[in-house]
């Protein structure tokens, strides 16, 4: 288990290395220093993976240290080494390498890279925190570390206010999830006594009847932590800080906010399938939300100008298919959506990022176009990224998104597919209008940006090559069974992932719905209204946007300027939650602030040190300062005390 | 076999007479003379009460009030030097400097 | 009958003195008279049977305070017109009066609801006997169940002596005696400025 150590250890050491020995090192040096561990930490879980799937792959709990030992409350730094958290740390360490790589290339005209990558590697030593735990505190304080990061890199320019307020924004939102967090910790703890996955999984699974208490406490727990996800994973109503994190640097947004961080609430339902399985009424609204998510997004992101706010959108409503996912019980294509899409998200970004440095920090689609002879490699790159996103049979996208479309037929009826298809249908018509504005057509920037357009470096397209290669090919893991015949793979991923997240004892709950057999035809009917509706999607907005901003498009805008001004402004969410929300807690706190605290507390405060001084005023006009009148008026006194005592 | 009470009314008196000599006097040298006559009317009653409880506290009382009462006089007497240091005089009616 | 008497006398004596020693006009004289009023209260205490009160009140007492106050007095050659005499005004009589009535009420109602517990009985002269005199009681419970007040007051006395030499120690700079050979009206205004 040294490996798990060395692993672990090797981004804290580069984080404090960066962040405090190198600050005055040349920029090449942090940038060695910070994508160094993380390919080394990548080495380390390669081959701690291999060690583990040749032992079989049964799960393993190793002890660090112990930390809290307070009578029946136990919480030591215990972590999980199985089949969920290596595959979650490979994601992690082997993306999380080739962005670092990429990063040294982005960000070369910084001053303060020592800080970036200080910070990025302790984000990544905080997300191994977050998969490798064994127990919800450990989780919890990666889950928190990864927020904190996540607010230090977004604000990295902070001279730029609304930097600052952006990264602000996420902390804050991350914070209202988080509460949800800690009460299901809570419960957790007051109806099963333990906070450890291996010792719930083990009670659940024993076969030993849970009380009427626990089982709707269970409930109570999975809404909470479900709360949780949506803060950390950007779901309704919590996804408000995702776009306006876009605010950060481009391999920040490729790592955190599409690959890693957002896919923590993700993980953890997944860790916590076997409560999920309990109860049905939180995975039904797990689903909902999820679905709707997807839709949300989708939609804004229809109408958006700004490369990087497509994508994001793109990542809330990919978000959504993955808690989708987790919502009908199907944890496995939760999971492989997961996967597929931290490859062909980060490459999208990293793509995206090449774009914006080659446009020298444009970032506005309305001013780029033809840029694919320019920058072909990054066009390429980004042609299989589309292809995945879209779900172009062949491509990982299209195994992974329409698994989950297909069990979210089957488990949540038609209504949410329906929801689900038709934010597939938005996916592929933005991503192809977005590929389109940017690559072809005629360029519509000035002239002298488009004379240094030029392709970026070896160190900024060799990542995107992989990445390519992975959003092609990784989809081929996991082939579902009415494939087989026309693609001979099986299903890897989800026999791989099985053992983790098998289904509790039958005598627990009903769930006999989730793996009927529905008949193959339903299954290719799903199929074929899926990639229908990508090539009719497509092909629209090639048209619209083949090249440019073409007057079909100018006119569907105008002829409906409401829906097209809504989508635009977000749905006016932000407004919304302004003067719900935050307008009237500020009120409050003025209230609180000039009201309560200073004229009625600080006035009673001083008031009474007032009165003290002025009653010492009064009566210390009795002190004339005669030593002789002193006396007299302690004798007089005395004498009182005495008939007092007397009578 | 002289009652209790006895002692008490003669302690009594002394201390009213060294109240007296508090109030009427100006001179501190002659207050702080009539202090320490509150304090031997205080001492005797300790010994009085002490000899009549057969309890020999009253007695270490009396020791321990001689302690004081010698401290306080010679702290006492050397403000009055101070005093008369920087004023030139020592009669109360003249030193009103703590006034409020 | 005899004790009685011895009181009686010694009360009178008291009560004399003390009258003499506010009453008198040479601050020196009240402390002769102060003098002769502790000697006689020594001598109610030795007949209370609690000699090493009485020596004590004579030696420390009087031997050291009274002596620290005639220093005193001598040392600051007050002026004949700083020897102030009684002085009584209307408002000092009727306070006088006032305050003896006060406490004789006091007095007699206190003693009154007293005289039941007093039993005329004397301390225990053989019991004290016993102990080894009247001196050897009174230090063992000094010592014993007194230890820590006796201690306390030995600091006490440091602090007064380092107090007091401090205090009366001369400035470093002249003083302010200007004030001293003016007339009294014209004191106070030296002193507090004009009104």
């Amino acid at each position: 288990m040294i490996l798990l150590w060395i692993l672990m250890l090797l981004p804290l050491v580069g984080a404090f290395f960066n962040g405090i020995i190198l600050r005055k090192a040349p920029k090449s040096i942090s940038h060695a220093v910070g994508a160094g561990t993380l390919i080394a930490a990548f080495g380390c879980a390669v081959a701690l993976f291999m060690d583990f799937m040749g032992q079989g792959g049964a799960s393993k709990v190793v002890l660090a240290f112990d930390w809290i030992d307070a009578g029946q409350f136990q919480a030591p730094f215990r972590y999980i080494v199985d089949r969920l958290s290596l595959l979650m740390v490979l994601i992690i360490t082997g993306i999380g390498s080739l962005i670092h790589i990429y990063a040294g290339g982005y960000m070369h005209e910084e001053k303060a890279t020592w800080r970036f990558f200080s910070y990025l590697n302790l984000f990544v030593f905080m997300m191994l925190q977050l998969v490798l735990g064994d127990n919800l505190l450990v989780m919890f304080i990666g889950w928190e570390g990864v927020g904190l990061c996540s607010y230090l890199l977004i604000g990295y320019w902070y001279e730029e206010d609304q930097n600052a307020q952006a990264g602000m924004k996420a902390f804050i939102v991350n914070r209202i999830g988080d509460i949800g967090f800690l009460i299901g910790i809570f419960l957790t703890y007051k109806f099963f006594g333990t906070i450890s996955f291996s010792e719930l999984r083990d009670l659940v699974f024993s076969g030993t009847s849970l009380t009427n208490g626990q089982l709707q406490a269970v409930t109570w727990i999975t809404l909470a932590f479900f709360i949780g996800a949506c803060g950390k994973s950007a779901q309704l109503p919590l996804y408000v800080w995702l776009p306006d994190a876009m605010a950060g640097p481009t391999p920040v947004s490729a790592l955190i906010h599409a690959a890693t961080m957002v896919t923590a609430g993700v993980y953890m339902m997944t860790r916590m399938h076997f409560f999920y399985y309990l109860a049905p009424d939180t995975q039904a609204l797990v689903a909902l939300v999820g679905a709707l998510t997807a839709l949300f997004a989708a939609s804004i992101a229809l109408v958006q100008t700004d490369i990087k706010k497509v994508l994001a959108y793109s990542t809330v409503s990919q978000l959504g298919y993955m808690v989708l996912g987790c919502g009908v019980g199907a944890y496995s294509a939760g999971v492989f959506h997961l996967l597929t899409h931290a490859c062909f998200k980060a490459l999208l970004f990293l793509g995206a990022g090449s774009v914006i440095v080659a446009m020298h920090h444009q970032q506005d689609m309305r001013h780029m176009g033809g840029l694919k002879k320019h920058l072909p490699m990054t066009h390429g790159a980004m042609l299989m990224g589309l292809l995945a996103i879209i779900g172009f049979p062949g491509f990982s996208g299209f195994f992974s998104k329409d698994e989950i479309l297909w069990k979210a037929w089957t488990g949540a009826g038609p209504w949410i597919w329906g929801i689900a298809a038709l934010a597939a249908v938005f996916t592929s018509f933005y991503m192809v209008r977005m590929f389109m504005l940017t690559f072809y057509g005629k360029f519509r920037g000035d002239h002298h940006t488009e004379s240094h357009l030029h392709e970026t470096s070896w160190i900024m397209w060799a990542p995107l090559i992989v990445l390519a290669a992975l959003s092609a090919g990784i989809g081929f893991l996991n082939v579902p069974p009415l494939l087989h015949h026309f693609i001979p793979l099986g299903e890897t991923f989800h026999h791989y992932l099985e053992p983790v997240i098998a289904f509790p004892p039958q005598g627990l709950l009903h769930w006999e719905h989730l793996v009927a057999e529905h008949p193959h035809s339903q299954e290719w009917m799903v199929m074929g209204i899926s990639v229908a509706g990508m090539v009719c999607a497509s092909l629209f907005a090639i048209a619209l946007y083949g090249k440019g901003f073409s007057p079909l498009a100018e006119s569907l805008a105008r002829r409906f300027p409401n829906a097209h001004k809504l989508l635009e402004n977000k749905y006016y969410i932000d407004e919304f939650y302004d003067a719900a929300i935050v307008q009237p807690l500020k009120d409050v706190s003025l209230f609180l602030w000039k009201i309560v605290d200073v004229s009625i507390i600080d006035a009673a405060v001083n008031g009474i040190a007032q009165s003290c001084a002025l009653l010492a005023g009064v009566t210390s006009f009795k002190m004339t300062g005669s030593l002789h009148r002193h006396a007299v008026v302690m004798i007089v006194g005395l004498l009182c005390m005495l008939t007092a005592l007397v009578f | 076999m002289v009652p209790l009470d006895h002692y008490l009314v003669l302690a009594m008196i002394l201390f009213c007479i060294g109240t007296l000599g508090i109030v009427l006097r100006r001179n501190i040298i002659m207050v702080m003379m009539s202090i320490e006559l509150l304090l031997n009317a205080i001492n005797l009653v300790f010994v009085s009460a002490s000899t009549y409880n057969q309890n020999l506290d009253g007695q270490v009382m009396v020791f321990f009030v001689i302690t004081v009462a010698a401290c306080e006089a010679a702290i006492g007497l050397a403000m009055v030097i101070a005093l008369f240091r920087k004023y030139g005089t020592i009669d109360t009616q003249f030193l009103r400097t703590l006034r409020g | 009958m005899g004790q009685i008497t011895i009181f009686y006398i010694l009360a009178f004596l008291a009560t004399a003195c003390s009258l003499l020693v506010i009453s008198s006009k040479n601050p020196v004289t009240s402390a002769i008279y102060l003098v002769c009023d502790l000697f006689i209260l020594a001598g109610i205490y030795a007949s209370l049977q609690a000699e090493f009160v009485a020596a004590i009140q004579i030696i420390v007492y009087t031997g050291a305070v009274v002596v620290l106050f005639v220093f005193v007095i001598m040392l600051l050659n007050l002026a004949p017109n700083e020897q102030s005499s009684l002085g009584l005004k209307l408002p000092d009589i009727g306070f006088t009066l006032l305050t003896v009535l006060s406490f004789l009420i006091v007095t007699v109602l206190l003693v009154n609801e007293q005289s039941s517990v007093s039993g005329g009985a004397l301390g225990p002269p053989e019991a004290i006997a016993q102990l080894g005199g009247n001196t050897r009681a009174v230090g063992m419970t000094l010592f014993t169940k007194f230890v820590w007040p006796f201690e306390l007051a030995s600091f006490l006395i440091l602090a007064a002596i380092i107090g007091a030499v401090h205090i009366a120690k001369k400035d470093p700079k002249p003083a302010d005696k200007a004030y001293g050979n003016l007339k009294a009206s014209n004191r106070e205004k030296a002193i507090y400025g004009s009104p």
